[in-house]
């Protein structure tokens, strides 16, 4: 699993049972469009997320919605302790955090 | 994706998030073209594994020659070969021009934006519309002077005639010692229609013939093509890409006077000669006019030239006397030998355009060769798709045939054009005199001479006619087929 997908799922899992738009992943992420949107089409696809689209605002096109399946949530919480548990080794590193 | 742009407040935030999602778009599009082509690929490999071993060597070798064949056109001699043989085979221009409008206006807006003296003088010289070709000149000879002389060479095929009347006197005004200007002025000012009123007995009080010892006179004789040369050189340098045929064409045509005209003044001159001293002038004043004449480049000039100095000596001989007499016979003598000025200095290159002739003749058929070749892989293919890719010995041959042709005539085409290349980078070299550069260019005359109008027929027709007959073998061969197969179902096989 990519380090931005873990940040992706960290993101959906803040609050699992809300409806989230895709601008405010990336900004909670800090990934761009051309990064988020292949792992949140990969990741619907493998059904650990549902998509709706929002009622638009007049005027203003309808936008994408995004939260995780509750099988999402079981696999990202269990991915992200996978991640976590290689963290130190991995992560820390190049997150230059090491001693 | 793209909905979200609306509802993003900061400007370089929504900058940003277009640019990812283009980077996105074109990411996918590429892969999908990459995907499709791997497919493609793999769909034709497993197509070419199910076909009979011989037609799927003969595919794939047509295939291999096409491919071979493109390699060759990344060498620049094989495109200039390809090119020369297409336009010597079609239709050479006689005219010097040979640049398209287009690429001329694409010169003359470089020229403006550099001030360019030389880009305009080479925009005037090409181009066949007068006015656009004078502005150019005008452009050019207000930037640097020097280049006054390029409206000798517009006037050579300036219309009409009083405009290259003009161009002439505007020469003459910078030039004023140049006793050709004043030859061809003369010719201008001759009656009409002319050489016919030329050829009558002048008396010496008609203009022409009063301009003409003008230009006898004058101690400087030149056609400007030393300095023609030098420019064509240039710019061809400058551009970074030579046409060979250009460069050649730009010195084929009389640039000189009109040899009539020049002949019967010097008849004029020696047969009204009124004592043996005003004779010896006169003979003395045309044998220098030849000498000037011989010094210049083209082999015109130098032919008019041995011949006028011929006359002079000739009736020099009798009148003079002691240590010159010596002199002018012998001279004389040297001259009347037919082609020895030629065997000795003139006629080398000549006669490297003649023994580089099979080379020019293995190019053009190369090049014929080739697009038969291409025509027939085309055909070999065509005829696969017609018949849903069933083949047949006879295609497996056309195939196999137009790859080992198509081969082989590259090959020939590479190899013969190699002596051109290198008597190109010759002529292209600063260290390569301009009278050594200008005969040079002959050896394109190995390709045949320009103003060939009925060779792009023969060549079209040629292949037409080879169309034609493959059409013919193609359809004959169609038609027979049915009766066979309905001879094989009567037998109630």
């Amino acid at each position: 699993m990519s380090r931005q997908t873990v940040l992706v799922l960290e993101s959906l899992l803040a609050e699992p049972a809300a409806w989230i738009h895709g601008y405010d992943i990336s900004r909670q992420t800090g990934l761009k469009s051309g990064t988020l949107y292949p792992i949140l089409i990969r990741l619907a696809a493998n059904s650990l997320l549902e998509t709706r689209w929002e009622q638009p605002e007049p005027g203003r096109p309808p936008r994408h919605m995004y939260r995780l399946t509750p099988n999402g949530t079981r696999r990202a919480r269990s991915l992200l302790a996978k991640a976590a548990s290689r963290r130190p080794a991995r992560f820390l590193k190049e997150e230059g955090c090491e001693a | 994706m793209i909905a979200e742009i609306d509802f993003i407040q900061d400007d370089a935030d929504a900058l940003r998030w277009t640019a990812s999602g283009l980077g996105l778009i074109v990411r996918e599009m590429v892969a999908s073209v990459l995907r499709t082509a791997r497919l493609a690929l793999a769909d034709s490999w497993n197509s070419l594994k199910q076909e009979a071993p011989a037609m799927r060597n003969g595919r794939l070798a047509a295939l291999s020659a096409l491919v071979l064949s493109a390699a060759f056109l990344l060498t620049s001699g094989f495109r200039q070969a390809l090119s020369i043989a297409a336009v010597t085979l079609t239709d050479r221009p006689a005219s010097c021009s040979g640049v398209g409008p287009v690429e001329l206006d694409r010169i003359r807006a470089a020229a403006q934006e550099r001030s360019d003296a030389k880009l305009f003088a080479f925009a005037a010289l090409h181009d066949s519309r007068n006015e656009i070709s004078h502005q150019s000149a005008g452009c050019a000879v207000s930037i640097d002077p020097s280049l006054t002389w390029i409206y000798y060479d517009i006037a050579l095929h300036a219309e009409p005639d009083n405009q290259r009347a003009e161009d002439v006197a505007t020469v003459l005004r910078w030039d004023p010692e140049n006793g050709l200007l004043y030859l061809v002025r003369a010719g201008q000012l001759a009656p009409q229609p002319w050489p016919v009123s030329v050829a009558a007995k002048p008396n010496g009080s008609e203009p022409w013939v009063q301009m003409a010892a003008r230009g006898v006179d004058s101690p400087r004789y030149n056609s400007y093509q030393r300095e023609r040369f030098e420019l064509e050189r240039q710019i061809a340098g400058d551009q970074g890409s030579v046409n060979p045929l250009r460069l050649a064409d730009a010195f084929t045509g009389a640039r000189t006077a009109s040899s009539v005209l020049v002949e019967r003044y010097a008849e004029y001159a020696l047969n009204n000669a009124a004592s043996p001293d005003e004779l010896a002038r006169q003979a003395r004043r045309i044998a220098a006019l030849g000498e000037r004449m011989m010094a210049c480049t083209s082999d015109v000039e130098k032919w008019e030239g041995q011949k006028l100095a011929l006359k002079g000596y000739t009736k020099l001989e009798s009148i003079s006397a002691g240590p010159e007499k010596e002199l002018i016979v012998s001279r004389a003598a040297q001259l009347q030998k037919p082609h020895s000025l030629m065997t000795a200095d003139w006629s080398w290159s000549w006669n490297l355009a003649n023994a580089l002739r099979p080379s020019a003749v293995t190019v053009q058929v190369g090049f014929l060769l080739i697009l038969i070749a291409i025509l027939m892989i085309a055909g070999g293919s065509a005829a696969l798709f017609i018949q849903r890719g069933r083949g047949s010995r006879t295609i497996t041959g056309l195939l196999w045939g137009s790859a080992g042709t198509l081969i082989a005539a590259s090959v020939a085409c590479y190899v013969a054009y190699q002596p051109y290349t290198a008597f190109l980078n010759q002529i292209m070299s600063p260290e390569t005199s301009s009278d050594t550069g200008i005969r040079l260019t002959h050896i394109y005359y190995s390709y045949g001479y320009p103003t060939t109008p009925f060779a792009g027929f023969y060549l079209w027709g040629a292949l037409t006619l080879l169309l034609l007959v493959a059409l013919t073998a193609v359809l004959a061969r169609r038609l027979r087929r049915p009766a066979g197969n309905d001879a094989r179902v009567s037998t109630g096989c």
